[in-house]
């Protein structure tokens, strides 16, 4: 069973994982990670874990100690081994930088499980994980479109709507965009 | 004796939606209390034109036709004072939408409205301000 939640370290500094506790320095660029059944701990450094955004999602296979790490408003995709005690990127999102004449507040994100994988699903697009053996990317897919709207999962299909009321689904088992169909109207999946 | 009927006006309370509400209205529109309005403002259009004028999004969302769109406060004191609280509150040197902010913020301010926002640090300064703040996760 996953634990799946977000952390803000700015406002929050211990975040629980099973029997596990991570803290992070205040140079927020090292973490400590203290098992508290065995009475150990190791550092782990991630300079841009915490960049602008404190603000961590997180995702927790508690069988294999095993964490996947995203910053709400960050490109990198983690994973945090805590029985062999590393850090590693396992993909990076499509997110792009917004500046001062956007409006705030454009960054979105949300995961979702799905059986034993993991849904990434953010303002950029969407990235399918396989967390069983070794955690790796099934199927990703990236668009320009901020109104683009994951809205559920439903036959096998991931289902988006767009501002425009266009609805239009990718299929868990491959990532096959199944074509844009107007509401109201089921196409043949 | 002649019967009188009395229309009555029943004044349905408003919530203003963030530009970023707007865009993720599937998600807004949950955050919406039984008889509740949403409405947007002007600024709030302009950042949507934006956004489309950058390929961000392909128009404008369709639930815009159905909002009611309100004029600007314009309170130039209001503004400045969000701006600046969220400047103070944000760990961030460049904080994205800081203009369209002031002038959305000071509207929530002036007229006493809940906003719906998915903007931490908007939300985080109007809260600090009084305001009553629904947060899109």
């Amino acid at each position: 069973m996953m634990e799946i939640g977000s952390f803000d370290f700015l406002t929050q500094s211990l975040l629980r994982l099973g029997s596990w506790k991570i803290t992070r320095a205040a140079n927020f660029d090292t973490f400590v990670a203290v098992d508290v059944n065995r009475n150990f701990q190791f550092n782990f450094k991630a300079s841009d874990l915490l960049t602008d955004s404190c603000l961590l999602y997180y995702a927790f296979d508690a069988p294999g100690e095993r964490v996947v790490l995203i910053n709400a408003e960050g490109s990198c995709v983690y994973l945090l081994s805590l029985e062999e005690q590393c850090l590693k990127i396992v993909t990076n999102l499509n997110r792009s930088r917004f500046d001062f004449y956007n409006p705030g507040g454009l960054y979105h994100l949300a995961l979702v499980q799905v059986d034993e994988d993991l849904l990434v699903i953010y303002e950029g697009g969407i990235v399918y994980l396989e967390l069983k053996d070794r955690l790796k990317v099934r199927w990703s897919y990236q668009h320009q479109y901020l109104d683009w709207a994951f809205d559920k999962i439903e036959d096998g299909l991931v289902w988006y709507q767009s501002g425009q009321d266009e609805r239009w689904g990718y299929r868990l088992a491959d990532g096959k965009c199944i074509q844009l169909q107007q509401l109201g109207t089921r196409s043949n999946v | 004796m002649n019967n009188v009927s009395v229309a009555v006006e029943i004044k349905k309370p408003k919530v203003i939606l963030d530009t970023n509400a707007v865009i993720r209205y599937n998600d807004a529109k949950s955050l919406l209390q039984f008889s509740e309005v949403a409405i947007i403002t002007k600024t709030v259009i302009a950042e949507l034109n934006w956004l489309v004028s950058k390929g961000r999004i392909k128009a404008l969302p369709h639930i815009v036709a159905t909002l009611e769109v309100v004029e600007d406060i314009v309170e130039i004191h209001t503004q400045i004072n969000v701006r600046s609280k969220i400047k103070t509150l944000s760990r961030k040197l460049n904080v994205p939408g800081l203009l369209g902010d002031g002038r959305i913020g000071t509207n929530v301010l002036e007229l006493k409205l809940p906003i719906i926002t998915g903007d931490r640090d908007f939300a985080n300064a109007l809260e600090a301000m009084g305001a009553i703040v629904r947060r899109l996760k």
